[in-house]
């Protein structure tokens, strides 16, 4: 009889809607609607993360071509968002100024989540300018991947040396 | 509950029957989220192989008069190959000759002089998409209460569980080796991968 009792008690507390369980999801004390949920939203507008930094952008060429100068500093730049992470939405790939240039926006597994649909639109993204240096065998793969994205042939020979690959670490997005 | 004039049973064993009964109950209003959250967990554990919550179609396609189409009616001739394309977007040469087209629906990579092109749906799971949805926490407000009480449920069958069988395969025999070696695993486990 005493467990009998308790099973109601347990489905009170259970199904029993707790303080501010209605609420909006925008109220003070909500956390904001999970990024997760952006993930196969269809309007991709908003931010992400923080808001991009309004002011001034970097064209990409020119943080490419003098990307120690701006390593490890914040920067923000805009183009269109060519490519996002099909499986956990952690980086995004803005079209540069300079024909077939792009650059990586790359956030870690589940702090930001961009959606697929964000693909041909126009970012804003305010991050820190990172340097991942290649190791040989990556910086084969790498090229290697490029030529065939191009349809170009690979000379194995054309190698000289390691890749720095540049990408932003971003802190906030906007995406329009 | 006995019979007037007949001895009681030992403490210990009145308090496993209302352990196992509670076990029991609780067992059975756990059963199906049980099931939702071994689903959705086996899903999202294996995401560095695949998407959860959605699957990208990919395939093939030629289209021939494309070279031959004016650069300003592209988008809707390549759109035609889309089940649900959508509004246009915007496109981006990411090649010589090549051009990755932008709808709402889907993409299309179009490679301008030889006619091919490659199409990209996303098409959401519904099944797996409803029940990540449920144990991600995507929804937050009053589930998030819930799946804290279900925690609290299952850490309850788990701790109830161990003192349910009496004797040699009990907690005081077999029963405490297997907990043991259950105990030990993900430490094993941290000391391996760390």
């Amino acid at each position: 009889m005493f467990r009998l009792a308790l099973v109601p008690l347990l489905l009170t507390l259970i199904f029993a809607p707790a303080p501010g369980a209605f609420a909006d999801d925008d109220c003070a004390n909500c956390m904001p609607k999970a990024q997760e949920a952006l993930l196969h939203a269809t309007n991709p507008a908003g931010n992400y993360g923080k808001a991009a930094a309004a002011g001034e952008t970097v064209p990409v060429s020119r943080l490419l071509d003098e990307a120690k100068k701006f390593l490890d500093k914040e920067v923000t730049v805009e183009g269109l968002v060519v490519e996002v992470c099909g499986k956990r939405g952690c980086w995004m790939e803005l079209a540069g100024d300079r024909p077939y240039e792009t650059l990586k926006a790359k956030v870690c597994d589940g702090q930001i989540v961009f959606p697929l649909s964000a693909r041909g639109k126009t970012a804003r993204v305010t991050g820190i300018l990172r340097g991942v240096a290649l190791d040989r065998k990556q910086t084969i793969a790498h090229l290697h991947a490029a030529a065939k994205a191009k349809g170009e042939p690979f000379d194995l020979k054309s190698v000289k040396g390691n890749l720095m690959i540049y990408q932003l670490q971003a802190i906030g997005v906007t995406v329009k | 509950m006995s019979a007037p004039g007949l001895p009681q049973a030992p403490a210990s064993g009145r308090l496993r029957r209302i352990l196992r009964g509670l076990h029991r109950d609780i067992g059975f209003l756990c059963a199906g989220l049980t099931v939702i959250y071994c689903i959705s967990g086996v899903a999202v554990n294996h995401v560095a192989d695949w998407n959860p919550n959605y699957r990208i179609e990919r395939r093939a396609e030629t289209m021939p008069d494309l070279p031959a189409t004016p650069e300003a009616d592209r988008a809707a001739r390549v759109a035609a190959l889309l089940k649900a394309p959508g509004a246009f977007k915007s496109s981006y040469a990411y090649a010589p000759g090549k051009t990755r087209f932008f709808f709402e629906g889907g993409i299309v990579d179009a490679d301008l002089e030889r006619g091919e092109l490659q199409v990209e749906e996303a098409a959401e799971r519904p099944f797996l998409y409803a029940l990540n949805y449920l144990h991600l926490n995507h929804g937050k407000r009053f589930w998030t209460h819930i799946a804290d009480l279900f925690a609290v449920a299952l850490l309850f069958l788990a701790v109830s569980g161990l003192f349910l069988t009496p004797g040699p395969k009990g907690l005081a025999g077999r029963g405490g080796w297997l907990l043991a070696a259950g105990i030990l695993l993900p430490f094993a486990a941290l000391a391996l991968l760390r």
